[in-house]
């Protein structure tokens, strides 16, 4: 029945109250005889004693009672202490016969008669201390008018005697006479002075005198001394006369009742009764206040005694009522062990053993007691369950350990910055790459920065964000709003860093961002537009030319034909001479821009360039002029390189004239050769002045940018170098910044064939030749181009040949069938299918073996073959001749 | 009020004439005063005419002004004073009061008594709520100065550039001293070696009341009236406070700018000096208006122009013990002496006769021909006086004449007027001041001193006179309490 603890309790815990119980109803018997016997002593005992401490303190306050009223000052104080005793009297005589009541033949009898005799003592005195007051009070104003008169009489005889008494000693009346009788008057007015402050001292004397013996002597001397001012009156000047005289008439008052005399000696007299009194007042409150004390003491033993009883009666009942409580408490403590505790603590003891096991990693700890029904058996039943729960849980924490270990190890080893920021901008994950791309130290982050910080700390590195589209977007506003957003950003770093940053939120708030490193990416975008750029400038430069060399071609030939009309046409001849000069600055144009496009023929051969730099140095100087200082630096080791010298060189004057023009010719230019890598040669002009803008760097190699003054440069000098370089396989580099001079670095591919090796001759250098003229020989013209056509034809007639013209290749193929003595085939290369200029050479060559053969061309094409002769539109009529010439004579 | 003249005088004449004559063939009335023009000049004048009126004839007993107050002390003191009626300064009035016979109430009551200013009505013919004397004379201290000089361009100039405002009557003592420290030793225009300004400095000469009209500004604090000469509470001398202090010092230096003789000035000197034009500016009863701007007597007449007491910004407070700064500078006008009066005996065997001799020194006819002549030391008292400006124009001219009264009516309506002292034993009190002033001058003792020293000596006299009754007396000279008990 009683199988759980909460019932083995609940029964120890009724017996013990029961036991309290019966504990508690002796306690109740035994104060319920400490109550009767209290209830006597409050009875009559306490009255008794209460009554006695009253009158103990009536009695000495009795005592005090004829001093305090002697003290008082005033009417209202003396009739306050009056009221006051005879209050004490009243509480005197109930209290008396209160204790008489409460304490019969304790000697109470005795005071009795005393009471009435201090009473009637203390009233006479009060009376008497009335009329002593009044004396007081008349004796006051009494000395109030004595001091109003006596300053009156300082007023009557005041200036007088001061009048007297300077003059007397100032010695300055001018009347001798009337001087010494001035100062016969001053002895009267000092006298009346004198006995006037003498008479009134005497009063002041009077109203205090101790004694009425001195009050007696001071009455006489004050008459005395009237009678002498009496007498003196007669010798004042008669002008003070009536003042004084009445004034000193008032003093008579003095002798009458009303006067000091009488009033002090009434209160002399009152003074003495007092004292009398006083003596028998003090007598009877001395006895009365022993009477009380006799009383007080009486009552005081019999409460003791009851005191004492009561006391015994508390004891006994409490050390009973403390016994059984304690054996009460003893008993109980017995059983709660036997039944309750001890159990609870072997089973609790076994169920923590059973724990610790489990902690140090024994799956198979059994609790004991499982199969008890009570608390215990619940506790162990619960933990085994828990036990095995634990066991499931660290199973699955080992496998999020090592999925955390594994993402950790990817995001710290990954290229790329890495961030997690929660809903509210915060940082709480990154990787070292992450704080390396910002040059972030890891004392700047900690969990929980906000983003807003480290943007503050970029901008002050001068970071610059900007979208895809390249639009900026400011660093301060960057972490607002955008957790819900996914975007790309790009960072710009001052030194031309650049991050890109992709962003993308979570479901449940914040986002998580990569940062990738994207500078050389970015750089080679821009390398590559920048090539895609010149190369598609260059396919329409040479387009351009192409057509206009054709164009130039008609007209150089036209003019050419004209030539010998002109020779006696002075006028005419300086018209056609300017017009032929035109037509060569025309054809010069278009052979830069064909440079430019890489389409110019070059001559390349194997050049020590550091030969060729120290060959142009007198040239430069020449061409820069005085306000220039020149000089180079030419690395010995240079290897060789093969281009075409000429157009290096024309390349090399471009740029120092460049660099001349941009120091205003006042400065220094630089030409520096070095090696650059295994690869490469490198010939660097500097210039020191005024540089190029950043913006406008892209664009220095297009034909015609300049940033020269309107006719100062053509705008494909630079472009030209370009064009040339590149052909030749190197590459041309810029560095400039406003201000800052600028240097310009042509980079060309380092050849392994030895000096000398070159195929083609350098041809400038031949000199010029008599025009060599046919001798009838048949030359067949084919030019898609119709006017040009008639022009070459023309030309060659007037070279001396035979000429057959064609328009395309078959109309050339059907006249070589037609007419066999045709030597020469002299065509453009570019002509419309089905024949170009090569395939027809080819077929007319494999009909005809001998012919030969001569190709022309706007573009600027290689020829088919080493040995075949091409010559680049316009031709000049002497070029024309000699190639011809030189074809038919193979 | 000038209508009633002739009625006043009518009441007089036949007071006389209803009293039977008790004078004897070839008696005549014996009147003592001072030995100068002024007041004594009109004693004697008045005389005659009063001879011719009545056929009472009218000796006049002249006496230097110090040897006046003894000559009648002594002569009451021992009984032995031969006249019928002295002409005295109103403040000695206390202490000859025993030895006075009553002004008779038909002249007390008659118009021309009743148009007499108050202040220098009952304030200085009663004491002790009896009527004993009948005022002849209203007296304050007022500056005058040159104008001639003031509006010269090249001496306003010069002042401007020395200190830097424009050169104008000086409005506080500080201007005050700057102005005569600037014209002293300055020739006037066309004129000698000037002094910057005149005040008396002899005793026996009046040189008490400069003093007092120095500290008047000082020593009257708006909170505590009455307190220039004593406590009015406790009678304990105020005169050694730190106003008085200063008063002194700047009252002394001020030597520095007057004549050579300086020391030697009194108040009738400083006057006729100033007339004869030997000074820049003046500090004087209004005496120097009237002989200043007289062309009889005068060598700057026209020339004359005047100003109110000098003010001050700074006042001491007796209370505090500091010097309190209030919003404005303020002048206080101080009723220095207070003014002549007529008094007659009771030993006086005329005494009828003598009040009716005083009553015709006093009508508003007499009056208002002494008023007008700088030599007889009477100034105007009477409302009607001040009231009608032109006898004044007659006499000064325009610009002098509104100058004149302008400073009279400001300084008898300014809001506060410093009384002079009036108490028995006045003589002495002045008298221990005068001591202390001399040692001062001399060098002897300092201001702070002498002014403690003087202090001291009151306090002997005020215990030897009854505190009480000179702290009543005090109190009701200053206006504090009423005067009748």
């Amino acid at each position: 029945m009683l199988a759980g603890i909460q019932w083995r309790l609940l029964l120890i815990l009724g017996l013990t109250v029961l036991a309290l119980l019966a504990a508690s109803a002796t306690a109740l018997i035994a104060l319920m005889e400490i109550r009767a016997e209290a209830a006597a002593v409050t009875k009559r005992a306490l009255p008794a004693s209460g009554a006695a401490l009253v009158l103990a303190r009536v009695g000495e306050r009795l005592q005090d009672r004829t001093p305090a009223l002697m003290a008082a000052k005033g009417a209202d104080a003396r009739r306050r202490q009056t009221e006051l005793l005879k209050q004490d009297l009243l509480l005197l005589g109930s209290e008396t016969d209160r204790l008489r009541h409460l304490h019969p033949g304790g000697g109470v009898e005795d005071l009795s008669g005393l009471a009435p005799a201090l009473a009637d003592d203390l009233r006479d005195l009060a009376n008497v201390l009335e009329a002593r007051a009044a004396y007081v009070t008349a004796l006051e104003h009494q000395r109030s008018v004595l001091m109003d008169l006596r300053d009156h009489v300082q007023q009557i005889l005041g200036p007088s005697i001061l009048a007297v008494a300077a003059a007397i000693d100032r010695q300055s009346t001018a009347d001798a006479t009337l001087f010494r009788r001035a100062a016969t008057t001053q002895g009267p007015l000092l006298d009346a002075e004198r006995l006037v402050g003498r008479a009134f001292s005497e009063l002041l004397i009077a109203a205090d005198a101790p004694t009425s013996q001195e009050l007696g002597l001071a009455h006489d001397t004050f008459k005395r001394i009237r009678y002498r001012l009496e007498a003196i009156i007669p010798s004042v000047p008669s002008g003070l006369r009536p003042e004084l005289r009445d004034a000193i008439g008032e003093l008579d008052d003095q002798l009458t009742l009303s006067g000091v005399f009488a009033l002090r000696a009434g209160e002399l007299a009152a003074l003495e009764r007092a004292d009398r009194l006083v003596t028998g007042s003090r007598r009877i409150a001395a006895a009365l206040k022993a009477g009380v004390d006799a009383l007080v003491l009486s009552a005081n033993e019999n409460i003791a005694r009851a005191a004492a009883a009561m006391g015994d009666t508390i004891l006994t009942n409490t050390v009973l009522f403390v016994a059984v409580s304690i054996a009460v408490v003893l008993l109980a403590t017995l059983l709660s062990y036997r039944f309750v505790v001890r159990d609870i603590s072997l089973n609790l003891r076994a169920v923590t053993r059973a724990m610790q096991r489990l902690a140090a990693g024994e799956r198979d700890a059994r609790v004991p007691a499982m199969e008890r029904r009570d608390e215990i058996g619940d506790l162990a039943r619960v933990f085994n369950v828990f036990k095995d729960q634990a066991f499931e849980v660290g199973a699955l924490h080992q496998q999020l350990l090592e999925k955390s270990n594994l993402l950790v190890a990817t995001f710290d080893n990954m290229n790329d910055g890495f961030t997690v920021c929660d809903a509210e901008g915060r940082l709480v994950a990154w990787n070292p790459q992450y704080l390396d791309l910002y040059g972030l130290s890891s004392d700047h982050i900690e969990f929980g920065t906000p983003l807003t910080r480290v943007h503050r700390m970029l901008a002050g590195g001068r970071a610059k964000v900007f979208t895809t589209l390249g639009q900026e977007v400011p660093l301060s506003t960057l972490a607002e709003g955008r957790g819900t957003l996914k975007e790309q950003l790009e960072v710009h770093f001052q030194g031309g860093r650049v991050v890109e940053l992709r962003r993308n939120p979570i479901p449940d708030g914040g986002f998580v961002t990569i940062h990738m490193d994207v500078t050389e990416r970015r750089a080679m975008e821009g390398q590559l537009r920048q090539a895609q750029k010149m190369e598609a400038v260059g396919q329409l430069t040479g387009g351009i030319a192409h057509d206009f060399n054709n164009i130039l071609g008609t007209i150089v030939g036209n003019l050419t034909f004209l030539e010998p009309a002109m020779r006696n046409e002075p006028a005419l001849r300086d018209r056609w001479k300017r017009a032929m000069a035109a037509a060569d600055r025309a054809a010069r144009q278009v052979e830069r821009l064909l440079a430019f496009s890489r389409r110019q023929r070059l001559a390349p051969e194997v050049v020590d360039v550091n030969s060729l730099v120290a060959g142009m140095l007198d040239l430069l100087e020449c061409s820069l002029g005085e306000g220039v200082a020149l000089s180079t630096e030419l690395a010995p080791d240079l290897p060789a390189v093969r281009v075409d010298p000429g157009q290096l060189e024309n390349a090399l004057m471009n740029l120092a004239i460049n660099a001349r023009d941009a120091t205003k010719g006042e400065g220094r230019i630089r030409i520096e050769t070095m090696r650059h890598g295994e690869e490469a040669a490198e010939i660097a002009v500097s210039d020191t002045g005024c540089g190029i803008p950043a913006e406008l760097l892209d664009r220095v190699f297009e034909p015609f940018f300049t940033t020269k003054a309107d006719g100062k440069g053509s705008g494909l000098g630079l472009s030209m170098v370009y064009g040339f370089v590149r052909q030749s396989g190197g590459e041309v580099h810029v560095d400039s910044a406003p201000g800052q001079g600028t240097t310009v670095r042509i980079r060309l591919p380092v050849t392994v064939e030895p000096a000398g090796a070159s195929a083609l001759a350098a041809s400038r250098d031949d000199g010029p030749l008599p025009m060599p003229r046919g001798n009838g020989d048949s030359v067949l013209v084919v030019d898609d181009n119709q006017d040009l056509l008639a022009v070459t034809a023309d030309q060659l007639r007037g070279l001396g040949y035979r000429v057959l013209a064609a328009s395309d290749g078959a109309a050339a193929l059907e006249a070589l069938e037609r007419e066999p003595g045709i030597r020469l085939l002299y065509t453009d290369m570019l002509m419309p299918p089905p024949w170009d200029g090569v395939g027809l050479a080819r077929e007319a060559v494999s009909r005809r073996p001998d012919l030969a053969v001569l190709f022309t061309s706007a573009e600027t094409l290689e020829p088919p073959d080493s040995s075949a002769q091409l010559l680049r539109k316009p031709v000049a009529l002497d070029r024309l001749a000699h190639a011809v010439r030189r074809a038919l004579s193979r | 009020m000038n209508r009633l003249w002739p009625v006043a005088l009518m009441v007089v004449t036949l007071a006389l004439t209803g009293i039977g004559w008790a004078l004897g063939a070839g008696q005549s009335l014996r009147i003592l005063t001072r030995d100068t023009s002024a007041v004594g000049g009109p004693a004697l004048a008045h005389g005659h005419s009063f001879a011719r009126r009545t056929g009472i004839g009218v000796s006049v007993t002249q006496v230097p002004f110090e040897q006046l107050y003894d000559r009648v002390m002594l002569g009451f003191v021992t009984g032995d004073l031969d006249f019928d009626a002295l002409l005295i300064p109103s403040a000695w009035l206390p202490d000859f009061a025993p030895y006075l016979a009553p002004l008779p109430k038909a002249i007390r009551d008659s118009a021309a008594v009743t148009d007499i200013l108050p202040v220098y009505r009952k304030a200085l013919m009663c004491w002790q709520g009896r009527w004993l004397a009948l005022t002849i004379d209203g007296d304050l201290h007022m500056g005058a100065y040159r104008r001639d000089l003031f509006e010269d361009s090249a001496t306003r100039d010069a002042f401007l550039k020395a200190y830097g405002r424009p050169l104008a009557p000086p409005r506080t003592w500080a201007e005050y001293r700057d102005i005569a420290a600037f014209f002293k030793g300055r020739s006037g225009v066309n004129g000698p070696a000037l002094a910057g300004t005149l005040e008396a400095y002899a005793r026996g000469g009046q040189r008490i009341w400069y003093l007092f009209s120095h500290a008047a500004a000082y020593t009257n604090h708006p909170d505590h009236p009455g307190a220039m000469f004593f406590d009015p509470d406790t009678m304990k001398p105020a005169i050694d406070n730190q106003g008085w202090v200063r008063a002194l010092r700047e009252y002394l230096e001020l030597r520095r700018v007057g004549p050579a003789d300086v020391d030697g000035l009194d108040s009738e000197a400083v006057r006729t000096r100033f007339a004869a034009g030997e000074a820049a500016m003046d500090i004087d009863w209004a005496d120097t208006g009237v002989l200043a701007g007289d062309a009889r007597h005068s060598r700057i007449a026209g020339n004359v122009g005047f100003f109110v007491l000098p003010a001050s910004r700074e006042v001491w407070n007796p209370g505090t013990r500091i010097w309190d700064r209030l919003p404005r500078p303020r002048s206080v006008t101080f009723l220095a002496f207070g003014g002549w009066v007529g008094v007659v005996p009771a030993a006086s065997p005329n005494v009828d006769q003598a009040w009716s001799y005083l009553a015709w020194y006093a009508s508003p006819e007499n009056s208002a021909k002494d008023m007008l002549d700088g030599t007889t030391g009477i100034n105007p008292y009477r409302q009607s006086q001040l009231d009608d400006p032109n006898p004044w124009r007659e006499l000064l001219g325009e610009r002098q004449a509104a100058s004149y009264l302008g400073v009279l009516r400001a300084s008898l309506s300014a809001r506060q007027k410093a009384r002079d002292l009036r108490l028995p034993g006045y003589r002495a009190y002045i008298a221990a001041l005068e001591d202390q002033l001399d040692r001062m001058m001399a060098g002897r003792v300092s201001p702070e001193e002498g002014l403690r020293a003087a202090a001291r000596s009151w306090e002997a006299l005020t215990d030897r006179l009854g505190r009480n009754s000179q702290r009543r007396h005090y109190r009701q000279a200053m206006g504090l309490d009423s005067g009748t008990h």
